[in-house]
């Protein structure tokens, strides 16, 4: 499989990238969701119809409405408005976290692949141990321990997310360093650094962008299981996933404020998934 | 191989090691007073100091670290400082019922991932790709204590289908809960199949096989199908322990009287010889399952066989 | 692999309900039981979970009047010192032991050791002295006005002296009392279940068993109610209050409570050592929409220091919300321009709402600052952490919360705002001190004769009301929900529950 991304690479690389992703409908969908999704952020106080922090006590929990798109919450403030500004959260939560984790992950994935033996068996077994610990748990410490907020959830996400990026890197970069190809890299006397970097690295990569695309998918959601345990962003930010905590206590009564941060979780997470599907596909020599 | 299993199953000690030091310390970093939250918010100071002597609370650090390693040791997990039960016996009265939950969560994910994933293979670029990839998409997509609500409403409350929560030993109380937990981890389960799949589809015995002119089931039962299980299986251990994880969260929602809720509970009241013994008990399944898959992929696969 | 499917398929569908039709009550709870000892259980559901198994020589009834239980009447002298208790005769407990005097003596004295959780509630206790078989003297320490309601505590529950004997400490898991049900069972973690007393000394009890079940999550078990699941759970979500009205099978039972709720405020230090600045936080407060909108309505403004079920309760006039006055009492005090603060508070999701709806109200008079949640361990850690004479205090709102479980005035206000209270010794988390306040709480505990006792507490709660040591907010109301041919079941003010007189209606 290898041999073949070099090839086909050296060749007309993105053009037949680009190819292939086009063809792929649902990422290609997926794609247009995340840039839009992306620029919503950016843009949010141009974009929000109300600002998101303003308390209205006597339109507490209206249903949608022209006015309120997707209702009010709790303490009357716009829903649509709050999720427009939670769309800079989720996404820098999500992306920060898996970027940190996803560097540091892939890094000792390599050397620990590449060098095996005494680094192979000490960054492994650190690993096993911080794997060891279930999420969850190691992100209720972490928070505990530093105290409640975003900044130490990303820390959190981000800590667990590394151990995973590292054993799928030295997964492939075992295999790679048997290949042909890196073979023949060394037999020419490229150096270390070289070989791991620019002849190994490039062949891991599909397996650690379908992961880190999953992953910031994955890290949003955490960020909103911590909310469940009590444990996420600090009101009144408004959080995704805090946002749908909250209102999970209203099931039934309020349905308007569970579904609507739901869906926005649900539906960017599912993009971000298939996007990296798309990207997988693109990137793998065996899809036409 | 006996010799690379015995060596790999040493290298556990360790790790356990470590994490057993790990566990004090994390527990001991907690902030918040386990004699305080045993004695109750509205105690006085006497009482307080009474059960912190009586916990050994009083003694410093090292001399309390010393203690537990020694019992460690020996095997003495010590005794719930909330419940004054040993430790051991309040473990494994909500084990199993964790290990069922994993258990079945596992096998849903696989039966719907693997098929999900085998099928969008098979179908690549169809449209039964695109459905099959969708749905199993959606598992992971999802927030589980929403899922789980979700279908709590839907399942137990409108249809009344299946029970809302708890376990008293039945499997339909089993089937809800389950669902939840799998549901995450089958999408991850389609996404590896389909690569093994397609990786393997593409291999030349399989080429050689359709021109000799073996019927396209027997080439994708016999061949593919087989070949490609090796990373599966691979994930099947890594998201096991996702799974013992992500149980404290459904078990939350479901009122499960298993492992992941004794966990929060024994954070929340900082039970430190229970949350402890959790955190080893966690690490050992996780550890120990690896060292399984490994040894399963240098079966199956003896040219990565590691030094 | 179709198969497996197909199977699984089978066995969703093969396990359709066979939950009705059972005697079994099944009591789903938020909490989970921690321990079956009476006289070392400190959390209120365990306590009640005990109070149907055993009872004291007094008790309370479903409103937390005091009642005699095991004893029939009781005597005291006017310095508060000696209390002499006349126990019922002929009460067995469930393992046969005749109770008497002796029985009464040997449960003090264990609770006397120091050694358990509740051991405090008999601390000012000398000794107990057997008179007769039935009679029962208690000599005192010092004046304890309060000390019929250390009696009628669950943690002052009497317990099978061969029990204890059998078990020691293991009784725990063995409890043996005198009440309506014999302990059965208790899956640590699960659920205790208890079966009928069929020679329960007081009459029939109606109901085969109960089975206490623990449900954390507030949507499940009243999905479980609904579902048919569970006959009664509590606490009912107020949250979801409109599913449960709008389901015709469901009851809902509401019950004023003992539990009072309020802002804390380190009135130690600047800004807070300025009464106006607290009187300010008292008009900024929104009441009305907090209860409403935070607690699903399930609560009643606070009118006094201590509930109104709590013994000599006296009414004061509300605060009420008036933007304007607390801004020129913030003016007067020289915080025209507000000042930054720290929001405390567990991260349960309704005092988290409270403290958020808090933070809105106190921004409009210039009291601004962001919310640190965190669980209740971290949470008491941090209160619990200062230091009395601190260099460089943080201004601070927490959101405290108190159930004065032993019904009387004096645990709703000593613990709370008596100079020897500051923390660590008790939970005056706000360092309040004013030599008037203490004066009044001593001079409550100073005589066990009512008319006194009336009159001192009255002092106190008329001159403590103005003082502000807290900002006021408000006293729960109780909510638990049953299916309809459930009766019998009461939620208590201290949150506890009384199940002696269930009953299933066909």
């Amino acid at each position: 499989m290898n041999k073949k991304i070099a090839i086909t690479q050296k060749k007309t690389p993105f053009s037949i990238f680009l190819h292939k992703f086009k063809q792929r409908k649902t990422a290609m969908i997926a794609g247009i969701f995340i840039v839009l999704l992306v620029l919503i952020a950016v843009f949010a106080p141009l974009v929000a119809p109300h600002d998101p922090f303003k308390v209205d006590y006597g339109s507490s929990m209206m249903p949608p409405s022209f006015e309120h798109p997707a209702g009010t919450d709790l303490y009357g403030r716009d829903i649509l408005s709050r999720i427009i500004y939670g769309s800079r959260i989720s996404l820098a939560v999500g992306f920060t976290s898996v970027f940190v984790g996803a560097l540091a992950g892939v890094t000792l994935g390599i050397i620990s692949g590449f060098f095996g033996g005494f680094l192979d068996g000490l960054i492994m077994r650190t690993s096993d141990v911080l794997f060891a610990f279930p999420g969850i748990l190691l992100a209720i410490a972490i928070v505990a321990i530093l105290g409640p907020g975003l900044v130490n959830v990303v820390v959190a996400v981000s800590l667990f997310s590394m151990p995973t990026f590292a054993r799928i890197v030295r997964g492939s970069t075992l295999a790679l360093k048997e290949s042909l190809y890196v073979r023949a890299a060394t037999s020419l006397g490229a150096s270390k650094k070289r070989l791991m970097f620019v002849h190994i690295l490039p062949g891991t990569l599909s397996s650690v962008i379908i992961y880190f695309t999953m992953r910031i998918g994955t890290s949003i959601i955490t960020a909103a299981s911590l909310s469940f345990l009590g444990l996420g962003a600090q009101p009144p930010t408004p959080e995704w996933g805090a946002m749908l905590a909250e209102s999970r206590d209203y099931i039934g009564v309020a349905d308007h404020m569970t579904i609507f941060p739901g869906a926005a979780i649900f539906l960017t997470v599912l993009f971000f998934n298939l996007f990296g599907d798309g990207l997988r596909a693109a990137l793998d020599p065996k899809t036409k | 191989m006996i010799k690379y299993f015995l060596k790999r199953l040493i290298s556990i000690l360790p790790v356990l090691f470590v994490v057993s030091i790990l566990a004090f310390a994390f527990v001991h970093l907690l902030p918040g007073d386990p004699a305080r939250m045993m004695a109750g918010t509205d105690a006085d100071e006497a009482t307080v100091e009474m059960l912190r002597k009586e916990m050994g609370m009083d003694r410093p650090l090292p001399i309390q670290y010393l203690t537990y390693m020694k019992n460690m040791a020996t095997g003495d997990l010590g005794k719930s400082l909330r419940t004054k039960l040993p430790v051991y016996d309040e473990i494994m009265l909500r084990y199993w019922p964790t290990m069922y939950l994993a258990i079945t969560g596992m096998a849903w994910s696989v039966v719907i991932g693997v098929l999900f994933g085998a099928a969008a293979a098979v179908y690549n670029g169809r449209w039964q790709d695109y459905t099959a990839m969708l749905l199993s998409v959606s598992g992971i997509s999802v927030p589980q204590f929403w899922l789980g609500l979700l279908a709590i409403q839907l399942f137990a409350v409108h249809l009344g289908w299946l029970p809302v929560a708890g376990y008293t030993g039945k499997f339909s109380e089993l089937i809800l809960p389950s669902f939840t937990l799998g549901a995450t981890v089958a999408a991850v389960m389609a996404r590896f199949t389909l690569s093994a799949f397609l990786e393997v589809l593409d291999e030349e015995y399989i080429s050689t096989a359709r021109a000799k002119g073996v019927a396209e089931f027997l080439v994708m039962w016999k061949h593919a199908f087989r070949n490609a299980l090796i990373p599966v299986v691979t994930m099947v251990g890594l998201q096991f322990g996702f799974l013992l994880g992500g149980s404290v969260v459904v078990e939350t929602v479901f009122a499960w009287p298993g492992i992941g809720r004794y966990m929060i509970e024994a954070v929340g009241v900082r039970d430190y010889p229970v949350l402890q013994a959790l955190l080893l008990l966690y690490s050992f399944h996780f550890v120990f399952i690896n060292l399984l898959v490994d040894m399963v992929y240098a079966l199956i696969n003896p040219e990565i066989r590691y030094e | 692999m179709k198969r497996v499917i197909l199977t699984l398929l089978a066995l969703t569908l093969l396990a359709a309900p066979g939950y009705a039709g059972t005697k079994d009550i099944i009591y789903a709870s938020e909490s989970t039981a921690k321990s079956l000892d009476p006289h070392d259980t400190s959390d209120t559901y365990s306590g009640a979970i005990e109070r149907a198994i055993c009872q004291g020589l007094m008790g309370f009834d479903k409103d937390m009047n005091i009642i005699p239980l095991l004893a029939e009447s009781y005597t005291f002298n006017d310095a508060a010192t000696e209390f002499i208790f006349k126990l019922r005769q002929g009460i067995k407990f469930h393992d046969g032991t005749l109770f008497n005097a002796n029985a009464v003596k040997v449960n003090i004295d264990r609770m006397m050791t120091g050694k358990y959780k509740r051991s405090s509630l008999m601390k000012p206790v000398e000794s107990c002295q057997v008179i007769d078989d039935y009679t029962v003297r208690f000599s005192l320490k010092e004046p304890f006005g309060a000390f019929v309601n250390a009696i009628a505590h669950p943690g002052s529950l009497i317990l099978s002296p061969k029990s204890l004997e059998t078990y020691g400490d293991e009784v725990s898991k063995h409890p043996v009392g005198t009440g309506p049900y014999i302990f059965d069972e208790w899956v640590s973690g699960d659920h205790v279940r208890i079966k009928k007393n069929p020679d329960y000394w007081k009459g029939k009890v109606n109901v085969d068993s109960i089975t206490f079940r623990p449900v954390p999550e507030s949507g499940s078990r009243l999905a479980m109610l609904r579902a048919g699941q569970a006959h009664y759970i509590f606490p009912m979500p107020a949250e979801m209050i409109k599913v449960a009205e709008n389901d015709p099978k469901l009851d809902i039972i509401k019950q004023p409570s003992i539990i009072e709720r309020y802002l804390i405020m380190n009135t130690r230090y600047k800004p807070f050592a300025d009464v106006r600045v607290r009187q300010a936080v008292n008009y900024a407060l929104d009441k009305d929409s907090i209860i409403k909108i935070a607690w699903g309505g399930a609560a009643a403004e606070a009118d006094s220091i201590i509930p109104s079920n709590l013994q000599f309760y006296k009414k004061q006039a509300a605060w009420p919300l008036d933007i304007e006055k607390a801004k020129a009492l913030m003016k007067e005090a020289g915080y025209e321009k507000g000042f930054e603060v720290v929001f405390l508070t567990p991260n349960a999701s309704n005092r988290l709402r409270a403290t958020e709806m808090a933070q809105q109200q106190l921004a409009k008079i210039g009291i601004t600052g962001k919310i640190e949640s965190m669980d209740v361990a971290s949470f008491y850690n941090k209160l619990e952490g200062q230091k009395k004479d601190d260099a460089n205090p943080i201004p601070f709102i927490g959101f405290g919360g108190w159930s004065a479980s032993t019904g009387d005035a004096d645990w709703g206000t000593r613990p709370l705002i008596s100079t020897d209270a500051f923390p660590p010794a008790m939970s005056n988390f706000g360092f309040f001190s004013d030599k008037k306040v203490d004066d009044f709480i001593t001079a409550g505990l100073a005589s066990a004769s009512p008319d006194a006792r009336k009159k001192a507490y009255a002092d106190l709660q008329d001159y403590v009301w103005k003082q502000a040591p807290w900002g006021y907010l408000f006293v729960d109301t109780l909510m638990a929900a049953k299916v309809k041919n459930l009766k019998g079941i009461y939620p208590m003010p201290d949150g506890a529950f009384l199940v002696e007189d269930a009953e299933l209606t066909d």
